[in-house]
């Protein structure tokens, strides 16, 4: 019903609603009733409390007038029976009473009463009785429609949250997590998601403030997280992008302190940002000792759309069954009774002698009970342990090329045949220093042809084919620098003084794909500016480590044939699929 | 909690004290301290010095006096927070937005 229309109806003098009299003596139930008649209510009337009972439950009406003393039921009792009946709908009672004793005017009140009328009665009082009666009814209902309202919201809005946001988590079966939102809804939020190479992406996240308001910056954060993980952006990328996007969407004040870590599929490290959250923990394996602690060094996300992540991502080597624990501010300021902090001290002394079988989340949790009893939580509290263990990851083998007759650089270019589709693109000078547009060309061969089971094979593919042209064509590394022990950390830092200083140079890179009714086949073309290299002696190189050989063996492994033209500076891939 | 304010002789300076707990439910009282000024260029001085707790909420009501004080041509200063606050602070990056005096 609308306002206006209840408004109507208040105004309306003849239609204001049903009323029970319940009143041994008849002479007061005629002189009520005609009373109320005025006043517009119809009168059903009750000669006793049990009468009153039955007759309201039969038909429940608007509003109730009791006497207190009558045979059978007295008036105590059956206000409290109607009470019951009437639940969560506000009917009033009001009692109709000689009494001028304070202590049985009081326990009107106290068995559910909402106030009460001396007799005999006066006109004007019952009038004003009658619309304050009113008000505190349609105050109830409103309320309890918005009450209705918002619990139906926040259904929905649960719902939405856990399709969009936790349904698309991966590797849960493994990560032991603790989620004690303060509300409903949590602010925190905690994404998984593997890149096309299957490393472990993991997000935790806490929003300023908690309840619905915070949940809802959890949408966009979870979408842009996955799309960019399953496309295999960087880090730094990532966090990027979700930094500028929560910059643009949120109010200021509001932002988002984050936790940013990847595992390698290899489990040979792990790449950590830390936004404003309390500390990281990487625990041995073997003694449950703490081996990093990883201490915020970024802003929270949502503050400076401006920020670039790079400098605050570090890398920790690290190896199978070490763990990684991850923790919002609702842990370690979690407050018990008097008013103290649980703290990271305690945190730390759980770690130290926890025995390195079992995990330490959950003796966390269980002291974090004791310590908080009965205490009013006033943060979500978040926290994951995550084991650095090969059942993180999916078990795929990468796909390999279906075998079919070899092409040639030439042929590429010569081929014509019907719903080809080409795509090129150059990178040139500078560009080449921060770009990567393996992400780019992923997600175009998989708008254009799906392929999803194939995405970490071409993704292997595409990244080693350019790394090779922008390392050693473009900047002119030689591979043999990797030969040694600490060959590799050397060419690293060679690498990143070149591109640091590059100003010439471009990669351009092209795609076809060809598809037939049985499958299809994806040509790469990877040409760069560089002098060239004898591919003929690099190709004989008999080991396959990721340190030698430009992993053309890998290349040549997965793919279906691989060529190089003459001077060496462009490659020809071809991979084929089959339906 | 208990917010005060206190302005300087020449109304250039307006000092908001907060004593007890910084956090959501100051948001309000927090507003009303610094919002409307008269005139612009003001220096807000946040005095933390009596406040014990701060929760993340209070740091986003100080991106928002943050936020005002430079569209008025103003500036920021939060004034010796306890060590509880400031190590707050420093997991929050907040030394890099503003001007953090003992």
């Amino acid at each position: 019903m609308s306002l206006a229309a209840r408004d109507l109806i208040k105004t309306n003098n003849n239609h204001r609603g049903t009323a029970l009299v319940a009143d041994d003596e008849l002479s007061n139930r005629i002189i009520l009733k005609s009373l109320l008649k005025k006043n517009g209510y119809e009168v059903i009337q009750a000669v006793d409390g049990a009468d009153a009972v039955h007759k309201f439950s039969e038909k429940p009406t608007d509003m109730v007038f009791m006497d207190v003393m009558m045979p059978i039921m007295d008036g105590y009792e059956s206000a409290r029976k109607i009470k019951e009946i009437s639940g969560e709908h506000f009917i009033p009672i009001i009692f109709l009473t000689a009494m001028t004793d304070e202590d049985a005017l009081a326990h009107c009140i106290e068995v559910g009463g909402d106030d009460f009328l001396t007799k005999p009665l006066n006109h004007t009082l019952l009038r004003a009785k009658i619309l304050a009666m009113e008000r505190i009814r349609d105050l109830h209902r409103d309320l309890y429609q918005l009450y209705g309202r918002m619990q139906r919201d926040e259904e929905i809005a649960e719902q939405v949250f856990s399709n969009a946001v936790l349904a698309g988590n991966v590797a849960f079966e493994h990560i032991h997590s603790l989620s004690r939102p303060a509300d409903i809804f949590s602010g925190d939020i905690l994404l998984t998601s593997f890149s096309p190479s299957n490393d472990l992406n993991v997000l935790m996240g806490d929003f300023t403030g908690h309840g619905l308001a915070a949940a809802l910056g959890a949408l966009p954060v979870s979408e842009v997280f996955r799309s960019m993980s399953t496309k295999g952006f960087s880090p730094a990328r990532i966090l990027s992008a979700i930094n500028e996007k929560l910059a643009n969407m949120l109010p200021t004040g509001m932002f988002l302190a984050a936790q940013y870590v990847t595992i390698s599929h290899d489990l040979d490290h792990i790449t950590i940002c830390n936004c404003g959250m309390p500390d990281l923990l990487i625990l041995d394996g073997d003694n449950n000792s703490i081996k990093h602690r990883v201490i915020s060094s970024a802003l929270p996300l949502g503050i400076d759309s401006n920020l670039a992540f790079h400098d605050n991502v570090k890398v920790y080597f690290i190896k199978p069954g070490d763990r990684i624990l991850l923790a919002t501010d609702g842990v370690s300021e979690a407050r018990n009774i008097n008013g103290e902090l649980f703290g990271q001290a305690r945190i730390d002394e759980i770690v130290k002698t926890q025995n390195s079988d079992s995990f330490v989340l959950d003796t966390i949790t269980k002291q974090l009970e004791e310590f908080c009893g009965n205490a009013p939580q006033d943060d979500d509290i978040t926290a994951a342990e995550i084991p650095c263990i090969s059942a993180l990851f999916p078990k795929k083998e990468l796909t390999r090329s279906a075998s079919e007759t070899p092409h040639t650089a030439e042929h590429v270019h010569s081929s014509n045949i019907g719903d080809d589709v080409d795509f090129n693109l150059t990178l040139r000078h500078g560009r080449l220093r921060d770009a990567n547009p393996i992400p780019l060309l992923i997600s175009y061969i998989q708008e254009t042809a799906g392929l999803d089971e194939h995405r970490a094979t071409l993704f292997t593919l595409l990244t080693e084919l350019y790394v090779n042209a922008l390392d050693h064509g473009v900047l002119g590394l030689s591979s043999d620098i990797k030969e040694t022990s600490d060959g590799f950390t050397h060419y690293l830092q060679e690498r990143e003084h070149l591109l640091s200083v590059l100003n010439e140079g471009s990669i351009t890179i092209g795609l076809r794909i060809e598809p037939n009714k049985t499958g299809g086949k994806i040509i790469i073309c990877v040409e760069d500016s560089g002098a060239g290299f004898d591919y003929k002696k690099e190709r004989a190189c008999t080991s396959n480590t990721a340190l030698c050989g430009r992993g053309l063996m890998l290349i040549e492994e997965l793919c279906e044939s691989l060529e190089h033209n003459e001077k060496g500076n462009k490659v020809v891939a071809v991979y084929s699929w089959s339906n | 909690m208990a917010i005060s304010t206190q302005s300087s002789d020449d109304g250039n300076t307006l000092t908001i004290q907060i004593v007890g707990r910084f956090e959501f439910a100051s948001h309000g009282d927090f507003r009303k301290a610094y919002k409307p000024q008269p005139k612009a260029g003001i220096n807000y001085l946040i005095d933390l010095s009596e406040t014990d707790y701060m929760d993340s909420s209070a740091l986003g009501m100080l991106l928002l006096i943050k936020e005002y004080a430079e569209v008025n041509k103003g500036t920021v200063t939060l004034l010796s927070p306890q060590p509880d606050i400031e190590a707050i602070f420093k997991v929050a990056n907040f030394h890099t937005l503003f001007t953090i005096k003992n």
